[in-house]
């Protein structure tokens, strides 16, 4: 018996050998679906680069040209797009082009055609093409572009025929215009022809794109996506029902873009989201908004009624540099013609509450937009106005300065040490600001019976003196505040 | 036999650990919780005559009143993004006109803050912080955040408060955040205030 138990311990049983082989049959079933399913993605990213570019290029043509070409292979794309389109696991081709639109193919090649899935564009994107990852480049489910209520303009699909619109010299994807460099023009008139980045299909796109009216303006507010990063507009002028050329601006990206325009004729929209490390961009919003600046739409009327109240607040501002009142800063308004918009401002999602700030200066076009939620209260714009514009006289004196204009600055002089010069914006100036708006809010609401705001009604004990409606004697306790606020800012 | 079979099962489970977690990066090391790394802040400006540490990574502004005598370094911590504002410890030195009562003082302070919004006072005493004898007020309050949106939640915010009476110069040290974040940085704000030392 022992002999045999010795012998029978020297080898595996046959229970043994099937336990390794069960469990080394679950582990294939584990790992191989994962291995195979990173290859074919990897292999699938040659093909959704490749359709991009193709994309971008036939879009571009069509805007030059008035329709969209046909190429049998990679060397045609080459020379029709001047495209080089290069890769080891798919052929490309298109096919289907007309005026209104293109079919791109990728098809794997040889051996690997029962292995990956062909993949096709068209002008619109992907189609029926559904992201592995995330899935957050997918086009369906994007429905919420919408004409906001406000623009007064016109919705609708862009026309495809040929004509206008085109202002760029020649013709060809292959001039090249820096980003940023003409906007806000009028009329379309000076709106560069550019070389669209690539088209990175998996980058979440804006949405929520709204235009709203305003007097001669026309501005453009998006949420970016989920990406955070920079995101640029671009703008196709509707002449006589084409759509004109695109132009990629820069500047604040995730605010918003101010376009000076005609009163009554309809400009178009899209937005895409720009990454400038990668050159890439993702899909355009999809379907273009559109809208016409008038001199009497919501926001041109609710402008007139912002300065109205402002100019209402007559009571002398104490202790801020270059502001003696609400109608001071009313009057100021009117001799510079500062333009003056209201817009779709940044939002956030807070406590599942979309929250968007107030207003927002646009250094590009010298424009203040102040927030949809304030539409339709002029005592309550008047008070953001007043901070607003407060920020815009010193900026104007600190750029009479750095132009070497002799005497500025006049405001803001750092008491510490004596003589130096304030920046741009700063605690300092902030703290001028919030002790502007309070006052013209005190003002305004113990002798205009405006309601109480209960967020200024929150801050105000720590910038004046309630009972008065005067600053406090000392500045500290409302600085410490500010610079919780605002932890990037200066000083002075 | 038991003892292969157990071999074989454990093979497999390892097996499957190095599959699923061999990509991921080994946590970084924590550095023990109740470690604070301090960096110094030593008299300026000269106003002020103190010195103190303060959070590591901490943004310190340091910088005078326009309209009166007083100097003031605020220290200012990490950020709630939500509500974006940040925690900060501060220190004001005031220029005294007269002779002051810390009592008085305190109350005066409390005075100014009560038409915040829902002010509630949580503790208010004597105190001894450097050496010296001080008063020691905290309040609760509400304001809106963040404060450039219109339709900003309010958020319950907690401001403690210490008067010192020294030289010409009446001190305010201040802890003023949400009140998650006074609760996250109370132990950091009872070192700050260990290591105050006046210089004159």
């Amino acid at each position: 018996m022992r002999a045999n138990r010795n012998l029978s311990e020297k080898g595996f049983t046959l229970v043994e050998v099937f336990l390794a082989i069960i469990i080394i049959s679950v582990l294939a079933v584990l790992i191989v679906p994962k291995v195979v399913g990173q290859v074919k993605k990897a292999q699938k990213a040659e093909a959704i680069h490749n359709l991009g570019a193709i994309r971008s290029a036939e879009l571009l043509l069509q805007n030059l040209s008035g329709k969209f070409v046909a190429a049998a292979d990679a060397l045609s794309i080459q020379s029709v797009l001047g495209l080089s389109v290069t890769g080891n696991f798919y052929d490309y081709k298109i096919i289907e082009a007309s005026e209104e639109n293109f079919l791109g193919i990728a098809t794997p090649v040889g051996p690997l055609a029962n292995w990956l899935d062909e993949i096709k564009i068209d002008k619109d994107g992907l189609i029926d093409f559904v992201a592995s990852s995330s899935g957050s480049g997918n086009r369906s489910g994007d429905g919420s572009n919408s004409s906001d209520g406000s623009s007064g303009g016109s919705g609708g699909t862009l026309g495809g025929s040929s004509g206008g619109g085109s202002n760029g010299s020649g013709g060809g994807s292959s001039q090249v215009v820096g980003y940023g460099t003409t906007h806000g023009s009028v009329g379309g008139t000076s709106i560069p022809i550019v070389t669209l980045p690539a088209t990175n299909l998996l980058m979440p796109f804006p949405t929520n794109v709204t235009v709203t009216a305003n007097d001669g303006w026309l501005h453009i507010g998006w949420d970016p996506g989920t990406t955070g990063s920079s995101a640029v507009v671009y703008r196709a002028s509707r002449i006589n029902g084409v759509i004109g050329d695109f132009a990629v601006l820069t500047g604040t990206p995730n605010e918003g873009w101010s376009d000076e325009t005609v009163n009554g004729m309809d400009y178009c929209y899209q937005v895409a989201s720009y990454n400038q490390t990668t050159n890439e961009q993702s899909e355009l919003s999809a379907p273009p908004v559109c809208g016409a600046a008038s001199a009497t739409s919501a926001a041109a009327l609710a402008i007139g009624g912002a300065k109205s109240g402002l100019a209402a607040s007559e009571t002398a501002i104490i202790g801020v540099d270059g502001i003696t009142s609400g109608k001071q800063i009313a009057d100021w308004i009117d001799a510079t013609d500062y333009p003056i918009l209201y817009g779709r401002t940044s939002c956030s999602t807070v406590s599942g509450r979309t929250l968007c700030t107030e207003a927002y200066f646009d250094p590009n076009t010298d424009t203040l937009v102040l927030g949809l939620d304030l539409l339709n209260n002029a005592q309550q714009s008047a008070v953001v106005l007043a901070h607003e514009e407060m920020h815009a006289i010193w900026r104007d004196d600190y750029n009479k300065y750095l132009n070497g204009i002799p005497g500025f600055p006049q405001y803001g002089i750092p008491p510490d040490p004596p003589g130096g010069v304030r920046s741009d914006n700063s605690i300092d100036q902030e703290y001028a600001a919030f002790s502007t708006d309070l006052q013209v809010y005190y003002h305004l609401k113990n002798q205009h019976s405006m309601p109480s705001v209960s967020r200024w009604d929150s801050i105000m004990p720590k910038f004046l003196d309630i009972t008065t409606g005067k600053p406090l004697d000392s500045e500290a306790e409302g600085k410490i505040y500010l610079r919780g606020m605002y932890t990037d800012l200066p000083e002075y | 036999m038991k003892r292969k079979i157990l071999l074989l099962v454990l093979l497999a489970v390892a097996a499957v650990l190095f599959v699923f977690s061999g990509k991921e990066e080994a946590p970084t090391p924590q550095a023990p919780m109740m470690r604070e790394r301090t960096s110094l802040f030593s008299g300026m400006p000269p106003f002020l005559n103190l010195t103190f540490a303060y959070p590591e990574g901490w943004k310190i502004s340091v910088s005078r009143s326009r309209a009166s005598e007083e100097g003031v370094a605020q220290m200012i911590g990490p950020r709630d993004q939500n509500f974006q504002f940040s925690v900060s410890f501060a220190v004001i030195g005031k220029k005294k006109t007269g002779a002051i009562a810390l009592e008085n003082e305190a109350e005066g302070l409390l005075e100014r803050n009560k038409s915040l919004a829902q002010f509630k006072i949580v503790s208010k005493g004597p105190a001894q912080v450097a050496g010296q004898a001080a008063r020691r007020v905290a309040f609760d309050f509400v304001i809106s955040l963040p404060v450039s949106v219109p339709e900003a939640p309010s958020v319950a915010m907690r401001e403690e408060v210490i008067l010192i009476s020294r030289g010409d110069l009446l001190y305010q040290i201040h802890f003023v955040g949400t009140l998650e974040q006074y609760r996250k940085n109370r132990i950091l704000f009872e070192n700050f205030l260990r290591s105050l030392r006046f210089t004159k």
